[in-house]
């Protein structure tokens, strides 16, 4: 029953590299981040950004999941 | 009235969801823990955020805010983080799961080592780390109902009754019925949220958002940025980034193994990640309604801090929201009890008791009685003596976390070893659960990194510095976690199911 075909290398998924971009932006950015204070008059800015980065966050899933999609690595583990 | 009301909607919600999710299905173990590994993105969408959304929204989250400012928007980062790891490694673990039958995490670690010793460690540590998180989950309902209703009761009347549902609706229909009230839950706690921050400026005194927001500026200008209000260390930027960079070890408790394991297929646990933290944006409302809070209530000690939001809510709105939020409370308390039931039942079954005698781990007797004897514990462990919330979920974050890398280090790397692996969560748990230790570990860190970052460098030193010393596993074990390891498949396919013995039904 050894008779499946050499594989190919599989594809390199470098779009994974946008699931970093939560990490950059909810823990790398803070410390600058942090420096600004209130914005538009009353709003904390780090509010600002994390509410963002949950935006963000998500798009950076969205994109990677719809790449996976179109290349059928939907199921790749 | 509120109170007719929260009854009214947990018990029909319980009652409901767990009928419903016993309808039409023969219960045997595999469905009553990992719900016959058949949940579509729906189903296994609510499951995830029974999980996320617990008693720790309505009271840490606003906790936070509502003492610090500032350094209570953390928690927008938790989800996310966890969504863009979860990515990678949720469905790797479903697939072993898929292949070898696996229902629990124990599962899981005794075939990928070839050690039951391995799993019944990892079961263990698991259901300590489970109860430990029930008890939160059971403490928090005491204070939700407590505060909300104000009647003179003592707290453990609400522990005991709610674990008591809890068990009524696992003993029904296991992980299923979790996932069905999850469904009413989270449409609820949505709906009571919004309720209460639509009326939040009112309730506060001011006219609009922005009038609360710029109240809060002006009271207490320390609010907008790190470390916050009376700052100290304990909740500075580096507080922040190391405590948000461990969010993702969160993926590490038992219970996300059954989550897990209990989706259809990947792209149903892919989509997930993108919806999960787009429901997070609900932490928006809650911090809003902790600003809210802030400028009508007084300084509260931490301790009280944790009420804050439903002290607020019962002084300022009327009888029908306070029942609206109470019976979401209810809810938002028992769905992930009941999981983490599940997952510690499932744990003891299989990987303590199964590893002895194995038909036990198939068995709906030892099930049904394991969910009693872990009800109990939880509420007994639960009245014992009340800490603040946040504080538990702090260290219990940091000791979970330490088995993070044993994990990872399994879907990744094939020479990591059952004993290198268990040598450095010991030596990571140790530094995490010992004061001295962690104090010694923390002293070449800037002041405010939460102990578990330094815990878990130590662990991985310890991991490295073991491995060449152990015998490293065989190569189907280690195609568990690594399906494409070896050229190709062996005859011996390694599966947790049991052959032998047959067990009747009923």
């Amino acid at each position: 029953m050894d008779s499946t075909p050499p594989r190919r290398p599989p594809r390199r998924r470098w779009h994974w590299l946008l699931l970093v971009v939560p990490f950059v932006w909810c823990i790398a950015a803070t410390p600058l981040v942090n420096r600004v204070g209130l914005v538009f008059g009353a709003w904390p800015f780090l509010l600002v950004w994390a509410t963002a980065g949950v935006v963000v966050g998500t798009g950076c899933l969205a994109a990677v999941y719809l790449i996976d999609r179109r290349n059928g690595d939907l199921d790749r583990t | 009235m509120a109170l007719a009301i929260a009854l009214v909607i947990t018990l029909g919600a319980a009652l409901g969801g767990g009928l419903l999710a016993a309808r039409g299905v023969r219960m045997n173990v595999a469905e009553w823990s990992v719900g016959g590994r058949r949940f579509g993105t729906v189903l296994f969408w609510f499951l995830l955020v029974g999980e996320t959304f617990t008693t720790f929204a309505l009271l840490g989250a606003s906790q936070g805010v509502f003492s610090g400012g500032a350094p209570g928007f953390y928690v927008l980062g938790t989800v996310v983080l966890f969504a863009a790891v979860g990515y990678w490694i949720t469905p790797r673990i479903w697939e072993a799961g898929k292949r070898h039958n696996l229902l629990t995490m124990g599962d899981y670690f005794t075939l990928r080592f070839a050690s039951p010793w391995l799993g019944r460690i990892m079961a263990l540590f698991g259901i300590v780390a489970l109860l430990l998180y029930t008890r939160v989950q059971l403490t928090g309902l005491g204070l939700i109902l407590g505060s909300l209703f104000g009647f003179d009761v003592s707290p453990t009347i609400y522990m005991i009754s709610g674990a008591m549902l809890v068990a009524v609706f696992v003993l029904v229909g296991g992980i299923r019925s979790a996932a069905f009230v999850a469904v009413v839950k989270d449409v609820l706690l949505v709906i009571a949220l919004l309720v209460v921050a639509l009326g939040g400026a009112q309730a506060a005194g001011v006219g609009s958002v922005v009038e609360v927001f710029a109240g809060v500026a002006a009271k207490y200008p320390a609010a907008a940025t790190l470390p916050g209000i009376g700052g100290s260390t304990s909740t500075n930027l580096w507080w922040w980034m190391s405590f948000l960079a461990l969010t993702p070890a969160t993926f590490a408790m038992p219970h996300q193994f059954q989550v897990a394991f209990s989706a259809k297929d990947v792209p149903t646990i892919r989509r997930n990640q993108i919806i999960q933290p787009l429901y997070s944006l609900f932490y928006v409302a809650i911090i809003y309604i902790a600003y809210a809070a802030m400028l009508v209530l007084p300084r509260l000690s931490n301790q009280d801090a944790n009420q804050s939001l439903l002290i607020f809510v019962h002084q300022h709105f009327p009888p029908a929201v306070i029942g609206l939020l109470a019976g979401a409370g209810i809810l938002v308390a028992t769905v992930p009890t009941a999981v983490l039931i599940v997952a510690a039942t499932g744990l003891f079954a299989r990987n303590v008791l199964g590893g002895a005698v194995r038909h036990w781990g198939e068995s709906m007797l030892v099930v049904r009685l394991g969910v009693v004897v872990f009800t109990v514990l939880a509420v007994l462990l639960s009245i014992s003596r009340s800490e603040q919330l946040v504080t538990i979920m702090t260290s219990m974050y940091s000791a979970i976390g330490q088995l993070a890398p044993a994990v990872v280090l399994s879907l990744t790397w094939r020479r990591v070893t059952a004993a290198a692996m268990t040598a450095g969560i010991v030596a990571g748990g140790l530094i995490v659960a010992v004061p001295v230790l962690g104090h010694l570990a923390l002293a070449p860190f800037p002041l405010g990194t939460v102990v578990g970052i330094p815990a878990l460098v130590i662990n991985l030193f310890v991991v490295l510095a073991v491995v060449p010393f152990s015998k490293p596993p065989a190569a189907e074990a280690v195609r568990v976690g690594m399906p494409d390891a070896a050229p190709s498949r062996t005859t011996a396919d390694l599966d947790m199911s049991v052959r032998a013995p047959v067990i009747p039904p009923g």
